[in-house]
């Protein structure tokens, strides 16, 4: 059941951060001055950082897409929602305006009201994160399970 | 036959032995009284998956899932049972009756497409999921916007809103008046006994569309003076003087600032008053009479600045060829051009005076007084000079015959008091165009049921051109002959009646002010006017937006959103009520509205939004979210000057709608772009509305069709 979950997981993972990805791209066009103003942690200005995330984003969903390797696609997960949470709470602590939640204020096309948009991309990250991370866990105490298995000579006694 | 199994208790694991009927049934340990059920059958049998060993293993039934290390070869084998789907087994013979099953191998989930199919239906997916997000946004825009909506919105806003009262030649056969056009503003010469009109300039929409002001034609007809805005974003220092007849142009008068007013003296001189609040004079030709001051071209006259009340107006009037009089400092000053002195006519203090009007026949003036001392509002006064009693003045009155005879009442709150008929009349506004004159047949009351904006009274003193409107219909240039005592309307509003549209009445509603228990000295009864939506549902409910008072029963911005469906209400004027609390009193008087308005069945409580122009915004949408946000599901800000403060954890805050020239002031932009982000750090939902060439007061009619569409659209959207 878990190798089917992962099976469609990566999938779903894949199609929504690439969906996340285009929806940033095709913002930048937009022309409110927010986008000309500097993000206060990556020192560049919000309209790169949103194509910057937005490329991000399409290029963990190609590898998503294409990767073999079950772990190393968490891996990636896991990194970059994990890393988009930490910019989130950065920027909220430091009362900075967070673009990717006011999307709808300035694309006339995503009319998405910002609270609304907010909540669908926290839910979106934790999601990924929590299931990747878990998923991680489990694929590790698997292995670490096989590795650490119990010699049968003990089972052979109690069963004799 | 017994079952024997193990405990399931991990640190006990003492050997149970039960009767075979018991399979399924639950029993207690002996030793740990750990509850468990007795399994169908205790043992797995199996055997080492290493082909080179194969060693036969017994495991207890609760091991099954479990790892464990094969006695003979070590190697790491999962004990058939659980997981099952995750392994595959294979018999590779029988022990007794039971087959023993072998461990093969793990296999990997098969892909159904290879990497490159998977990348290219992944993100096609995705393409397909985001066009169809844009799609369903689009198609609930179709749904929720009126059928026609563009076309409703570019009718309503089609009708260019006269910039002021016209003005007539002295031969009253031309008249000469601005009007917002598709792109900015223009002059027009109306021929009327024709009744056409030509265009006689054009100002592109820009920053200033101050163009209406200075207009006025020589005593003589010949010439025709109009401002010149070859700039959109600033004032031209410079007027052009076109012929009276055809208005063609003859040539430019440079000034040392932009002209503000202007009164002709004779076919030769006249004085513009300019925006640097000083007056100067202007000789078409060389006029030897004048000594000093007649030299060709503009001669600056030596006077302190005027003082910058009543918006630079100080309405400069004609005494004689060598005389003007005009307002500053709340006193009537007269101005001498031979001998260019000043001399104060007037000696009044505490007071603001404005609208002077000049009768040469009794030498007596006329304007609005308001003494600042007793807060009684503004009243119509004749001033004579060389009259000692009362200071010269004497209250206008009129005439009205009741059953206790003729009364004579003050003529108080009225606006732009003007002398009509040669003296022996004057006109004012008090909501309605008022005309009273000695002979009492000619005393009439116009426009009752309309509005009247704003009017002007032809040189020879018998006609009255006025900006206003009979009923709900959009504002036109009228003209009423005084003794004929006929009214004709000498510019329609439109050319041709609407098609997609209609003209929405607004309704009455009278209330008492249902605040009175928390402001006490606010019990009266207050009306509101309301634009109902059109085809209106009574089974349905309708989005409403709550505006400051208006005079004008037409307004396109009120028309559009009742085309639309949308409740329009008119706040009650504030103008007799006391501020209460930290509310001002229009932030009160629209209060009290929205709390009448939750009683109209029609209207969604959810749904209500307030609306304000320029400073609206601070006196009224700035207080009111501040009050209580949870009251406004929106607030729609046009052209603002001030915004109310976002709280840091604002759970829930009405949606912000800002409408905004580009070239409105930098401290405006400045106070907008703050807000955005804060709006933003907050997760404000906010639009904003960037009207291009524009600045703070908006006059194309293109530009007007634009943001009363994105007006109307972020309503019914709701976003």
């Amino acid at each position: 059941m878990v190798k089917s979950f992962q099976r469609y997981y990566f999938c779903v993972v894949a199609v929504t951060l690439f969906l996340m990805g285009i929806i940033n791209i095709l913002s930048v066009n937009e022309s409110s001055f927010l986008l000309d103003q500097f993000d206060p942690f990556l020192f560049l200005k919000n309209r790169w950082c949103l194509f910057a995330v937005g490329m991000l984003e399409i290029i963990v969903s190609a590898v998503l897409l294409l990767g073999q390797r079950i772990q190393t696609r968490l891996l990636w997960i896991t990194w970059l929602t994990s890393m988009l949470i930490v910019y989130r709470v950065g920027l909220r602590w430091n009362d900075a305006p967070n673009l990717g939640d006011c999307l709808g204020n300035f694309d006339e096309w995503l009319p998405i009201p910002p609270p609304l948009l907010a909540m669908i991309t926290s839910t979106i990250l934790v999601f990924c994160l929590a299931s990747s991370s878990i998923l991680l866990i489990y694929n590790g105490l698997k292995r670490l399970n096989f590795k650490k298995a119990k010699p049968v000579s003990i089972i052979e006694q109690q069963t004799a | 036959m017994d079952i024997k199994f193990n405990c399931i208790n991990p640190n006990c694991r003492q050997r149970i032995a039960v009767d075979e009927s018991k399979v399924g049934y639950s029993v207690v340990c002996p030793v740990c009284a750990a509850v468990q059920q007795v399994p169908s059958s205790t043992d797995i049998r199996f055997s080492c998956s290493n082909p080179d060993c194969g060693q036969h293993i017994v495991v207890d039934m609760s091991e099954a899932g479990r790892f464990v290390r094969c006695p003979s070869c070590n190697k790491p084998l999962q004990v058939p049972g659980i997981p099952k789907k995750s392994l595959l087994y294979q018999s590779i013979g029988t022990y007794g009756k039971q087959s023993v099953l072998q461990l093969v191998v793990e296999v990997p989930p098969r892909m159904p497409f290879s990497p490159l199919k998977r990348l290219i239906y992944g993100w096609g997916i995705g393409v397909v999921i985001l066009i169809m997000l844009i799609a369903g946004f689009g198609l609930r825009s179709w749904v929720v916007l009126p059928g026609h909506f563009n076309e409703i919105v570019g009718e309503i806003c089609s009708v260019g809103e006269f910039r002021n009262a016209p003005l007539s030649n002295f031969a009253g056969t031309k008249l000469i008046y601005a009007r917002n056009v598709e792109n900015g503003g223009s002059i027009f010469l109306a021929d009327l006994q024709t009744g056409k009109s030509q265009q006689l300039m054009n100002q592109q929409e820009g920053a200033t569309m101050d163009f209406e002001n200075v207009l006025g034609w020589s005593p003589d007809n010949r010439y025709l003076l109009v401002p010149l805005r070859n700039n959109p974003t600033q004032l031209s220092h410079q007027l052009a003087v076109c012929e009276g007849d055809d208005g063609s142009f003859l040539k430019f008068i440079t000034l040392p600032a932009a002209a503000h007013e202007v009164v002709w003296l004779n076919t030769n001189t006249l004085v513009v008053l300019t925006h640097s609040a000083r007056f100067c004079l202007v000789n078409l030709d060389s006029d030897s009479s004048l000594n000093a001051f007649g030299k060709k071209g503009v001669v600056n006259l030596k006077q302190p600045q005027l003082d910058r009340n009543n918006k630079g107006h100080h309405w400069p009037t004609r005494i004689s060829d060598r005389e003007i009089a005009y307002i500053d400092g709340g006193n009537v000053w007269k101005l001498n051009l031979l001998t260019g002195k000043y001399r104060q006519l007037s000696h009044f203090t505490n007071s603001t005076l404005e609208w002077l009007d000049y009768n040469p026949s009794n030498k007596t003036f006329l304007f609005n007084l308001t003494d600042n001392g007793n807060n009684k509002g503004s009243s119509l006064y004749c001033f004579n000079p060389d009259d000692a009693t009362d200071n010269g003045l004497t209250p206008v009155t009129v005439s009205r015959v009741s059953s206790n005879g003729v009364i004579h009442t003050p003529v108080v709150h009225a606006l732009k008091g003007q002398w009509a008929l040669n003296g022996q009349g004057i006109a004012f506004v008090k909501d309605t165009l008022i005309i009273e004159s000695e002979d009492t047949n000619l005393s009439t009351n116009l426009f009752v049921n309309g509005h009247v904006q704003s009017y002007s009274v032809s040189p020879d003193r018998k006609k009255i051109y006025t900006l206003a409107a009979t009923n709900s219909e959009p504002l036109s240039l009228w003209e009423y002959d005084i003794a004929d005592q006929e009214l004709r309307n000498v510019v329609p509003a439109t050319e041709r009646q609407f098609i997609f549209s209609r003209v929405v009445d607004p309704v009455g509603v009278a209330f008492t002010d249902q605040s009175i228990n928390k402001f006490p000295e606010l019990i009266k009864t207050l009306a509101y006017k309301c634009v109902p939506p059109v085809n209106l549902d009574a089974h349905k409910k309708y989005p409403a937006v709550i505006h400051s008072p208006r005079d004008s029963r037409w307004a396109p911005d009120a028309q559009v959103f009742a085309n639309a469906g949308i409740y329009c209400v008119y706040a009650p004027s504030a103008a007799s009520l006391p501020g209460a609390g930290n509310l001002s009193p229009q932030a009160q008087a629209v209060l009290a509205t929205y709390y009448e308005v939750l009683k109209n069945p029609n209207v969604d409580s959810h749904r209500i939004y307030l609306i304000g122009y320029s400073a609206e915004t601070e006196k009224t949408l700035t207080e009111l979210i501040q009050y209580n946000p949870d009251f406004w599901r929106g607030a729609l800000f046009m052209s603002p000057t001030s915004f109310p403060e976002i709280p840091r954890e604002a759970q829930r805050y009405p949606s912000i709608f800002i409408s905004t020239g580009e070239e409105d002031k930098d401290e405006y932009k400045d106070a907008i772009n703050k807000f955005v982000q804060v709006a933003c750090q907050r997760t404000v939902p906010i639009r904003v509305n960037r009207l291009q060439h524009s600045g703070h007061i908006l006059a194309s009619t293109k530009l007007l069709e634009e943001r009363y569409a994105a007006t109307a659209k972020f309503i019914l959207e709701n976003y």
